[in-house]
């Protein structure tokens, strides 16, 4: 059994959390090589009893297969391809169930920005072995990405209240007033039209006959019911916005206005 | 608020699309004969023949074409003229410049270019 030097390969953090002279695979290592005739070319460490909590024993067979998915992991993870090291690491969590894995998965997930699940990582280690030398430094580093996500949520611009609509009544005077200067506006272009078939140089010398008459009075018409329809659709819009406006200022400023009878007629109340 | 004031220009822009309106046709550049003396509104029925509207620049009726140009209608004693000859005179219209020529389609009736002294 062969196996490389396990340090100097994670990352600084890594190598500062793991126990003085190893890095976090030597753990694995020491795991995997115990007694091998080849591991001095590795680091030899058995946990103590003490440090974690009793996990089933993994077949010789597995811990191999866990050990090629970390050794592709830390190939990506020195290629700072952090994601793709961080999938390797995991399947060799989940082969394995090592948790000197769920610091690689810390520290992968802290490359990739993901500080909530760095911070769920280091727990579950320190929740696995509490004993562990590196344990405080795990819980130290807990407290670190604590402040940095809160740093980093304070950062973050607060969050804009829902939009309120203004009252229907607003919104149907608004829509009411477009629609009535919308038609307005039809009734005048129909007006327009007439205008031009009366006033058309090229009728010169004709009679002013029943058709052009009756162009006349269409014209007319229209011309008036434009400008009823752009009165009363402007005077609408008036009111909706008016409505919206107030609308939005008490929303903005917590100002509270009202048109309520009174016996002289209306009366404009405020509160705050 | 900015989708606001947005919404607002666009209701301020179809306000004012919608008042650019009205039926105002263009009566000053060509002349209608009446039917059974009816005229276009603002014009009368010159010696029933022509439609026009009294403007100082003619004795009875015309139209003005321009600033300085009057068309001006109906038959007059053979003392008078069209012009009203304390402001116009037809004989300082050699230059008219107008174009088409309106007097040569109206058979039957005086029509003279009048125009300010």
């Amino acid at each position: 059994m062969c196996f490389p030097r396990w340090k100097s390969k994670v990352s600084y953090w890594v190598i500062k959390l793991a126990i003085p002279g190893a890095a976090v695979g030597s753990l694995l290592a020491g795991l995997l090589v115990a007694g091998d005739a080849e591991a001095g070319r590795g680091f030899r460490r058995q946990r103590a009893r003490y440090e974690c909590k009793q996990s089933n024993d993994i077949a010789r067979s597995e811990l191999d297969r866990a050990r090629r998915y970390w050794e592709s992991g830390m190939i990506y993870y020195d290629a700072k391809e952090y994601a793709k090291a961080h999938q390797e690491f995991l399947t060799a969590y989940e082969i394995s169930k090592l948790p000197d894995f769920l610091i690689n998965l810390a520290q992968t997930s802290s490359h990739m920005g993901k500080g909530t699940d760095a911070i769920k990582y280091l727990e579950d280690y320190v929740q696995e072995c509490p004993g562990a030398p590196d344990a405080p430094m795990a819980r130290q580093r807990i407290d670190e990405l604590r402040i940095a996500q809160a740093i980093k949520e304070g950062e973050k611009p607060p969050p804009s209240p829902p939009l309120r609509l203004p009252p229907t009544p607003a919104l149907v005077l608004l829509g009411a007033g477009a629609g009535f200067l919308i038609i307005g506006a039809g009734l005048g272009g129909g007006a327009i039209v007439a205008s031009k078939e009366v006033g058309d140089a090229s009728k010169h010398g004709l009679v002013f006959d029943t058709s052009l008459q009756s162009a006349e009075r269409r014209g007319r018409a229209l011309e008036g019911a434009a400008i009823g329809f752009d009165v009363i659709g402007g005077l609408t819009l008036l009111c909706g916005a008016a409505w919206v406006g107030a609308f939005y200022y008490q929303e903005k400023t917590g100002l509270q206005i009202s048109l309520r009878p009174s016996p002289s007629g209306l009366a404009l109340a405020g509160s705050f | 608020m900015s989708r606001l004031i947005s919404i607002s220009a666009k209701l301020a822009g179809l306000l004012g699309v919608s008042l650019v309106c009205c039926y105002t046709p263009d009566l000053d550049h060509h002349v209608y004969k009446c039917d059974r003396g009816k005229c276009p509104d603002g014009l009368y029925c010159a010696d029933n023949l022509y439609c026009g509207k009294p403007i100082e620049e003619c004795a009875i009726l015309g139209i003005k074409i321009n600033e300085t140009t009057a068309l001006c209608l109906s038959r007059t004693s053979p003392t008078t003229d069209q012009c009203n000859a304390a402001l116009t005179s037809r004989m300082t219209c050699t230059q008219l410049g107008v174009t088409p020529e309106l007097c040569t389609g109206l058979p039957g009736a005086d029509c003279a270019y009048c125009c300010r002294k």
